[in-house]
């Protein structure tokens, strides 16, 4: 465990140093916020309706506001990193430290996320709350959203991890891979929109899907949109879904790294 | 000019010896013309969609995006990426060491075949596919307007990458600049006439100008907009390409060859 925090405290100091990431970060937020506040106003405003599948639109805005303001933590390179462990043959250094190679990652993502926490959100969410007109539904919900969140960066890295396992076999297949995943991964976690303006026999579906609990189960949360219950159920699922991926992870890396030939070395 | 298509023919035909590379690029370019389009088929199944816009119309925009893309990405804006990274890595000075005009040996090392081919050709057919879907009467001016103004946004983004290539001989980590510049892309990936707003409408047309790759031709070709924006773009246009030259010969002066 030590080592594991250690990990983390290495990975937010190196974080701190790429200042300029961080102007380009909050850049591109402030953009998503222009982009969804006047996109959400156009679409209620041509629709008619004050309530379209479930959202007003200040919530539908809110939504896609926090999500910008908290996507930082779910982020993950987790993909791109393994790919360039093994193509560099820097994986066998990793291998001889005294910390599981899936391990060592999270705990470096985790630090990462920290440091985005720490440094991006609160001033994300005046820029919002400013000139957006952001707003919370509760102190209550907003952080129990947080935490939710980082369930869903556990969640979203072993999703990957184990995707990036594929580089062990097939290198090359790297960009389309990567690519498919964040594909499937950026429309059914509701990223784009929420969920909720899916038709309805997409609904259904969406409750079995690991993606749901990224973003849109968070979001929910923090709108509250969710009851007690309701809360308490998204978190247990997304400690299954982590459960479960960490398993496969487990199931396939030992495998995998048997019979890695370790080209790049 | 004999030079460049020589040049050309053997970057033509290296990029067909590897046909299943080509196909490949193919059913990613289709995966994400569908990925591009999927969100809006979400939208408009759930709402009126977006004010004054088809759900045609909006594929029509989104590809003709892509399809001026293809050609910045191939003719005009590259150099703004090599350059920078070969001035990092010190490999710069074997451009400068040749006794070739330095502004076209940048421009045709730097065309790059990987985003014409099979890109230029597959958005194309859509367009053309699309065409008669929208219900526009064809026009030949107004085919001529929207060719005008994808030449345009050719000519302003070999200007910024000229912008680009002086910035680096400055600051040798260029990529978050970069970086910072194509955050503003993503703004065009809808309508800019949703926004409502002057300022970001003009800062997207003549700042950031990336509404030149989809909103401007798109739009002009549907009769969305006047022909009265042209002579503005042309200035535009004109502006950024004597920006991006002269930024050039002066940032070739300060060049240091500092690199590894």
């Amino acid at each position: 465990m030590n080592y594991f925090f250690a990990f983390i405290v290495q990975a937010f100091k190196e974080a701190t140093k790429s200042r300029f990431s961080f102007f380009v970060n909050m850049l591109g937020k402030i953009i998503f916020f222009i982009i969804n506040f006047y996109l959400w106003q156009a679409i209620f405003g041509y629709d008619g309706r004050e309530v379209i599948n479930g959202l007003r639109m200040e919530e539908t805005i809110n939504y896609m506001l926090f999500i910008s303001i908290m996507n930082g933590i779910v982020h993950t390179h987790i993909h791109g990193k393994v790919m360039m462990d093994v193509k560099e043959g820097t994986i066998a250094t990793k291998l001889l430290k005294p910390l599981d190679y899936g391990l060592q990652h999270l705990a470096i993502n985790l630090g990462k996320s920290s440091f985005v926490a720490f440094s991006e959100i609160i001033p994300s969410i005046i820029i919002a709350a400013i000139f957006f007109n952001f707003r919370l539904y509760g102190l209550f919900y907003f952080l129990i959203s947080v935490a939710s969140f980082f369930f869903s960066l556990m969640l979203n890295f072993f999703i990957d991890l184990n995707v990036s396992l594929v580089n062990f076999k097939f290198i090359d297949t790297y960009h389309a891979v990567g690519f498919i995943k964040n594909v499937f991964k950026n429309i059914f976690s509701g990223e784009f929109f929420p969920l909720n303006f899916f038709p309805q026999v997409f609904q259904g579906i969406f409750k079995f899907l690991p993606t749901t609990y990224m973003i849109y189960t968070p979001v929910m949360i923090y709108l509250g949109k969710l009851s007690a219950t309701d809360i308490i159920l998204s978190f247990i699922i997304q400690s299954g879904f982590i459960l479960f991926f960490y398993s496969i992870y487990k199931f396939f890396y030992g495998r995998l790294t048997r019979s890695f030939e370790g080209v790049g070395v | 000019m004999s030079l460049i298509m020589e040049y050309i023919k053997i970057k033509i035909k290296d990029y067909f010896s590897y046909r299943f590379t080509l196909f490949l690029f193919l059913v990613m370019d289709i995966f994400w013309i569908f990925f591009s389009v999927f969100p809006f088929l979400i939208i408009y199944s759930a709402t009126n969609g977006f004010p004054n816009w088809s759900i045609y119309e909006l594929f029509f925009f989104t590809i003709t995006g892509f399809f001026t893309a293809s050609l910045i990405y191939t003719f005009a804006i590259t150099p703004g990426f090599d350059i920078p990274e070969k001035v990092k890595d010190g490999t710069f000075d074997l451009i400068l060491l040749k006794p070739v005009n330095i502004f076209y040996h940048i421009f045709v090392q730097s065309l790059n075949f990987k985003n014409f081919f099979p890109d230029f050709f597959l958005y194309l057919i859509i367009l053309i596919i699309l065409y008669p879907i929208i219900g526009i009467t064809f026009s030949w001016i107004s085919l001529l307007y929207f060719l005008l103004i994808i030449l345009i946004s050719c000519l302003i983004f070999l200007g910024i990458s000229g912008i680009f290539i002086a910035v680096s001989c400055f600051i040798p980590h260029l990529d978050e600049v970069v970086e910072l510049f194509f955050s503003f892309r993503d703004m065009n990936s809808k309508p800019i006439d949703i926004y409502k707003n002057k300022i970001i409408i003009t800062l997207l047309t003549f700042i950031f100008p990336f509404a030149l790759w989809n909103y401007y031709p798109a739009s002009i070709l549907m009769g969305k907009i006047d022909t009265q924006v042209l002579p503005s773009l042309v200035i535009t246009a004109a502006a950024f390409l004597a920006i991006g030259f002269f930024s050039v010969k002066h940032g070739l002066k300060h060049y240091k060859s500092a690199g590894g």
